[in-house]
């Protein structure tokens, strides 16, 4: 089972992070994201493997890719998720107010979780992009969504203050 | 080292020729089911064709793509011991599937194009906890006598 993940790993990766680029260079604007997000992501990859002390091997770096692949391709397709089930249901106000949760969902979970970087920044990554994606929705809506949108921030954001900077306010 | 180049040498010849078999196999159906073979390989609004047109014998194509891509995936699964082979064979998988996607994505529906993301999400989520958990960092030695 082992050669089999080694093997399917790097093709699928490629393949997922494809899909990525072909799905954000659909969205007018956001085409001219795709050259930037691999420009980051080559950065990334080379400037953290001249930081790292000692001499970084191959190994290394390879394991880097991998996970920044990940981290992005994650982050790439939750706010894409979020679009398309937006138009999907025509903008209802259900999925908008589910997309929300969703976001503040995934931002808070990234707070919580230990032993998995990868994930805690997906999480953070994604789950921003994808909150701030459903406010310039929900801008459209109307006074009473914005307020409904601003007290639902104000409220995750102070819920999450008190829980972790608990200790540090005692 | 020089056994890693002979490695890497052929997985590149096997993902070439592997490539150029799908799409030679793939305009030669669609110049038998009337289309003007090589003309579609590279659809889109720079080369003249707006995304969604239908030409002759295009859908002979995309089949025939999707059936090579599926087919090296197999293979790629089967022959995973021998690393060359099926690297080279999910390599031009990638490729062939990725060029067919590229053109069809826009036309797909939106449900549709939720649920592919949802289950590519899942399938990342899955790998990132299962492969990806932080490196634990190898305690140093306490040597007896030493500060």
């Amino acid at each position: 089972m082992e050669p089999l993940t080694l093997v399917l790993a790097w093709p699928l990766l490629f393949l997922v992070f494809g899909v990525v680029l072909i799905a954000l260079g659909e969205i007018g604007f956001m085409s001219f994201m795709v050259w930037p997000i691999i420009i980051v992501l080559l950065f990334i990859v080379f400037g953290r493997a001249r930081k790292s002390s000692g001499a970084p091997n191959d190994i290394d770096k390879l394991e880097d890719t991998r996970r920044w692949l990940v981290v992005l391709s994650i982050a790439a397709f939750l706010p894409l998720l979020m679009r398309y089930l937006l138009l999907f249901s025509q903008k209802s106000l259900t999925v908008i107010i589910a997309g929300l949760l969703a976001g503040f969902g995934l931002t808070i979970w990234a707070m919580f979780i230990k032993n998995n970087q990868v994930v805690t920044r997906a999480n953070l990554i994604g789950g921003g992009i994808t909150i701030v994606y459903i406010y310039f929705q929900l801008w459209n809506l109307g006074q009473g969504a914005r307020i409904i949108a601003a007290a639902v921030g104000l409220i995750v954001a102070v819920t999450i203050s008190i829980i972790k900077l608990r200790d540090r306010l005692t | 080292m020089k056994n890693q180049g002979t490695k890497v040498a052929f997985g590149i010849i096997i993902f070439l020729f592997s490539v150029a078999l799908a799409y030679f196999t793939a305009w030669y159906f669609e110049g038998q089911s009337g289309g003007t073979v090589g003309r579609h390989a590279f659809r889109g609004p720079f080369m003249g064709y707006p995304y969604g047109q239908n030409t002759p014998g295009i859908e002979a194509f995309w089949i025939t793509l999707l059936i090579f891509g599926g087919a090296y995936i197999l293979i790629g699964i089967l022959v995973a011991r021998i690393f060359p082979v099926s690297l080279g064979f999910l390599f031009s998988a990638d490729v062939v599937l990725l060029h067919a996607l590229n053109d069809q994505y826009h036309g797909l529906n939106n449900g549709i194009k939720s649920l592919l993301i949802f289950v590519l999400l899942i399938a990342l989520y899955t790998f990132a906890y299962l492969k990806l958990k932080n490196k634990e960092s190898v305690p140093r030695p306490v040597i007896p006598g030493q500060s």
